[in-house]
């Protein structure tokens, strides 16, 4: 069912409550850690152009969308310095509660060495369509590109994780 | 030499594309081992996802510091500490594994049509493999020329066949083919600038399963390539 969209108050972020998962498509894209809230600006300026110019049906999806656009921009514009894995890992301080079940942090661990072989696109679909949860037609109608190329970059990635999750016994 | 079954595809393929895109598999999939696999491999993939988004979600700082180099990792578990900051990994993670994004309501498991993997050859405009004579680039895309040694779509084409708007081999080290290297391209929309390339041993996996989906891929009308 279509949302629409509420015009935003001043100051109000533009994505509601979803500031923790705009964040996350932007680090999983590749943003680093010091440019992260510009990034977020970056985001939010969009946004409120883009609710100005005609109505947006879900903020959350398309916030998150718009995140993932702004990463590629990130990643292709700037030389890579950081690896998510290495900061993943910089996160998890001795002592710190661990939330997750073990497999969780495995997981979560092997999928930040993951992301970080990949190229900038293919981080982009894997994290809309595994992460965001939006279907391959929303997917390709966001980016503009043919359903059969989301599916075939999908296809080439997961196939290739797929390998490496059953040679590491994780599924 | 892969099994095939089920009108000339391969299993873990055309399973795994199943498992990608939610479409509903053939009842004749139902209850493999291939499509038990590929169920698996999206869960774990979604569920590695929604663990490593619930930690960067809530543990990225405010400031642009780098974790790495701060000193004060008390303040690291202050942010974990927060009721409010677990409440939102608890709905994040949430959020990802219910699958509810609905976003227009239709969900593609809906569309009897779907017929994956053959949908997406069907839908190719153009499938060849040759040797790069020449590449220009244009910014992150680049023009590719081959020396074409075989076609799948069409079943022939021109001996040099040049395909503008590829992007970077996928998978690949993110740089160009050189000349002389053997490439598969795959043009799904020219128009839109829809062209993917592939290199190395990605070309035997990615040509095996696209030309084992060909057989079903010609009983599909293109009309329907809209939804493809």
């Amino acid at each position: 069912m279509r949302q629409p969209l509420r015009r935003s108050q001043e100051d109000d972020p533009p994505w509601g409550d979803d500031a923790g998962r705009v964040r996350a498509v932007l680090i999983m894209g590749g943003v680093p850690w010091q440019d992260l809230d510009d990034a977020l600006q970056q985001v939010r300026l969009k946004l409120l152009e883009q609710s100005s110019a005609g109505t947006i049906h879900n903020t959350a999806a398309w916030s998150a969308v718009v995140a993932s656009r702004v990463a590629v921009d990130w990643h292709r514009g700037r030389r890579r310095t950081e690896l998510l894995r290495r900061r993943l890992v910089a996160l998890r301080a001795p002592g710190v509660a661990e939330t997750l079940p073990a497999h969780d942090r495995d997981l979560a661990l092997m999928m930040a060495g993951e992301l970080d072989e990949l190229p900038a696109d293919q981080r982009q679909l894997l994290v809309l369509r595994f992460y965001v949860d939006l279907t391959v037609p929303q997917i390709a109608d966001a980016l503009g590109v043919a359903q059969g190329t989301v599916k075939s970059r999908l296809h080439h990635a997961v196939g290739r994780l797929r390998d490496r999750l059953s040679t590491k016994g994780m599924v | 030499m892969p099994q095939i079954t089920d009108g000339g595809m391969t299993p873990p393929d055309n399973a795994l594309m199943y498992a990608i895109t939610g479409e509903q598999a053939p009842a004749t999939m139902a209850g493999t081992d291939e499509m038990a696999e590929a169920t698996a491999t999206v869960t774990a993939l979604r569920r590695g996802l929604a663990a490593l988004g619930s930690e960067l979600a809530t543990a990225a700082p405010e400031s642009a510091t780098d974790p790495a180099r701060r000193p004060d990792r008390a303040s690291a578990r202050r942010i974990w500490a927060r009721p409010w900051t677990l409440a939102t990994a608890a709905a994040v993670v949430g959020v990802a594994l219910a699958g509810g994004y609905a976003w227009t309501g239709s969900d593609p498991a809906d569309n009897p049509d779907s017929r994956s993997l053959p949908g997406l050859v069907a839908c190719a405009e153009t499938i060849v493999m040759g040797n790069v004579t020449s590449v220009s680039s244009q910014g992150d895309r680049f023009a590719v020329t081959l020396d074409a040694t075989r076609y799948l779509k069409p079943e022939n084409g021109p001996k040099v066949f040049t395909a503008g708007d590829a992007r970077l081999p996928l998978g690949g080290a993110g740089t160009a083919p050189a000349r002389g290297e053997r490439v598969l391209v795959v043009v799904h929309d020219a128009a839109n600038g829809d062209v993917d390339l592939f290199t190395g041993t990605d070309i035997a996996s990615e040509w095996a399963w696209m030309e084992n989906a060909l057989p079903d891929s010609r009983s599909i009308d293109p009309k329907e390539c809209d939804g493809e």
